[in-house]
């Protein structure tokens, strides 16, 4: 296989290959790992290439697959992991000077699922700093790019993550998401990314931003290789207390190519006020694809909606500086301009602001689980632009100028509050070739119905099969 | 605090120290602005009107659907 080959294959492809032994894990993990030496000098998607136990693990998946002792689809897979999971004796850095050697002595809950299930780790991915921003503009490892147009973000924090699958460093990542932190890169560089509901992934030894917010999932090339991913690492852990004790279906079962009976719900406020007019087009004609497979929509209004980025920005950043205040009272030298500013300046939230927070935040639960009454999914926008040149922290949109990390979050974040699972599925691409997603967001523990609804559009649509360019 | 009442340099270092952060001129002119748009988030949140709605303090994450 020539690292090439690598671009177009996705889990599923790969796994059918590897169990009829017409391919090897280590010639695919061989391809992979050159494929990250050819090109992560310029993308700078990785912050530790763990070449040496990618190949054994590689040697050990093809003895196992030998002898018919086949794990399952992830077995003899090269992924990555967003350099917030813990990986024992591989250090983990969160992307950050004050964690630049810190040793795990043990994996994370996450981590170890997809070891147990026979996948080969290649490396650990570039992020926003301690995954505190949408740029993935990392001072400390290096300033991450988006595979589609180099100068321009993947998006953040999952950046590196992101931009591996999109470049074909990786079938697959696990990302974090604490308002929108899969979705958006996974928006921006053009493959699917996967929130899912709270609890389901256990958080275990996944360093923390904002304890009620954070969720790990699974950052692919297609939906069904999300479900295949999400599959593996799901499920109750006593160690993690918001771990839930759901049992998740079969996922991949769940994934039909149509969408007879479903529902679909499009916010007739706040997702479409703030847009980048080739978003919105593309949007509405994967709107109006969905309407094509057999879906029914309906608008839905979101009473309190617009107050979902102040309140996510409150309770994000007054948990991550609870989390950060010893070392920013130690090391605040340590830290970069935007990650460190923001934490100071969210030392001074009061309690009161805090919990004020909280209240709007269970009133917008509260109309989301109204809506979802009514419908089983709603659909938006991801993001209401596509990804901004390196550098900019503010945009011009339409007749205004907007943040870039303020506009980058404001769809994604809702569902964070919440805690009800989101996916981001690529939807096209605008003029300039950057990747546009649509949002599917469903109501809680109902992850295989978004992932239907995802899974549906993409087989219609198509847009998977475009790669990066000049890559 | 309100917008009528800036938040200047000299507050944002007396804010800082009362955050027990280290001294640090260059720094207080860049919270004061932080601090500010911090601030203004908060406000625009205690606009909303949350009367009838509690927050589940001991079961955060349970789910109504």
């Amino acid at each position: 296989m020539s690292p090439d080959d690598l671009r177009s294959l996705t889990i599923t492809g790969a796994g059918r290959l590897l169990r009829a032994r017409k391919l090897s894990s280590m010639e695919l993990t061989r391809a992979c790992l050159d494929r990250i030496q050819q090109l992560d000098g310029t993308l700078k998607a990785f912050i530790t290439v763990t070449a040496d136990l990618a190949l054994a693990q590689a040697r050990r998946a093809d003895r196992e697959i030998a002898k018919r002792a086949y794990r399952g689809p992830l077995h003899g897979i090269p992924v990555t992991l967003k350099d917030i999971y813990c990986t024992r004796g591989i250090r983990t850095t969160a992307g950050s000077r004050i964690l630049g050697d810190f040793v795990p002595s043990a994996d994370a809950t996450a981590t170890a699922r997809l070891a147990e299930a026979g996948a080969v780790l290649v490396g650990k991915t570039n992020l926003h700093e301690f995954a505190a921003g949408v740029t993935s503009d990392n001072p400390h490892f290096g300033t991450c790019q988006n595979p589609w147009k180099l100068g321009y973000i993947p998006g953040g924090s999952s950046g590196g993550s992101a931009a591996a699958v999109a470049a074909g460093l990786g079938l697959a990542s696990l990302g974090s998401d604490t308002g929108g932190s899969i979705r958006i890169p996974a928006s921006f560089c053009g493959i699917v990314g996967h929130k899912p509901t709270y609890g389901l992934v256990p958080r275990t030894g996944i360093l923390p931003e904002s304890w009620s917010l954070d969720h790990g999932g699974p950052m692919t090339r297609t939906v069904a290789d999300a479900a295949v991913v999400l599959q593996a690492i799901a499920g109750h852990d006593a160690r993690d207390p918001s771990s839930a004790r759901v049992r998740l279906p079969r996922l991949q079962r769940a994934l039909r190519p149509d969408l007879e009976g479903v529902r679909v719900g499009v916010p007739s406020h706040y997702y479409f006020d703030v847009i980048d007019p080739e978003v919105e087009r593309l949007v509405r004609a994967a709107i109006d694809e969905l309407r094509k497979l057999g879906a029914s929509v309906v608008e839905v209004k979101i009473p309190g909606v617009e107050a979902a980025l102040d309140t996510c920005f409150v309770v994000a950043w007054a948990e991550a500086a609870h989390y950060h205040r010893e070392w920013l009272l130690t090391r605040p030298q340590d830290y970069g301009a935007d990650v460190g500013g923001l934490l100071k300046g969210a030392l001074l939230y009061l309690a009161t602001d805090y919990l004020q927070a909280q209240r709007v935040r269970a009133r917008i639960r509260h109309s989301l689980s109204e809506v979802f009454r009514r419908v089983d999914v709603l659909v938006s926008p991801a993001t209401p632009l596509p990804a901004t040149p390196i550098g900019r922290l503010e945009v011009p949109l339409k007749s205004r100028t907007v943040s870039v990390l303020d506009v980058g979050a404001r769809l994604t974040c809702v569902a964070n509050l919440t805690g009800e699972p989101a996916c981001s599925v690529p939807c096209g691409f605008t003029r300039a070739g950057l990747p546009v997603g649509l949002m599917v967001h469903g109501r809680a523990f109902a992850d295989a119905k978004v992932l239907r609804v995802a899974y549906a559009y993409e087989q219609a649509s198509g847009w998977t099969a475009r790669l990066p360019g000049g890559l | 605090m309100s917008d009528s009442s800036p938040i200047t340099p000299d507050v944002a270092r007396v804010l800082a120290e009362w955050s027990e952060l280290r001294a640090d001129r260059t720094r207080d002119t860049e919270l004061a602005e932080v601090f500010a748009a911090f601030r203004r988030r908060v406000e625009r949140l205690y606009a909303m009107d949350v009367g009838s709605f509690e927050f589940d303090f001991l079961h955060p994450m349970s789910h109504e659907s």
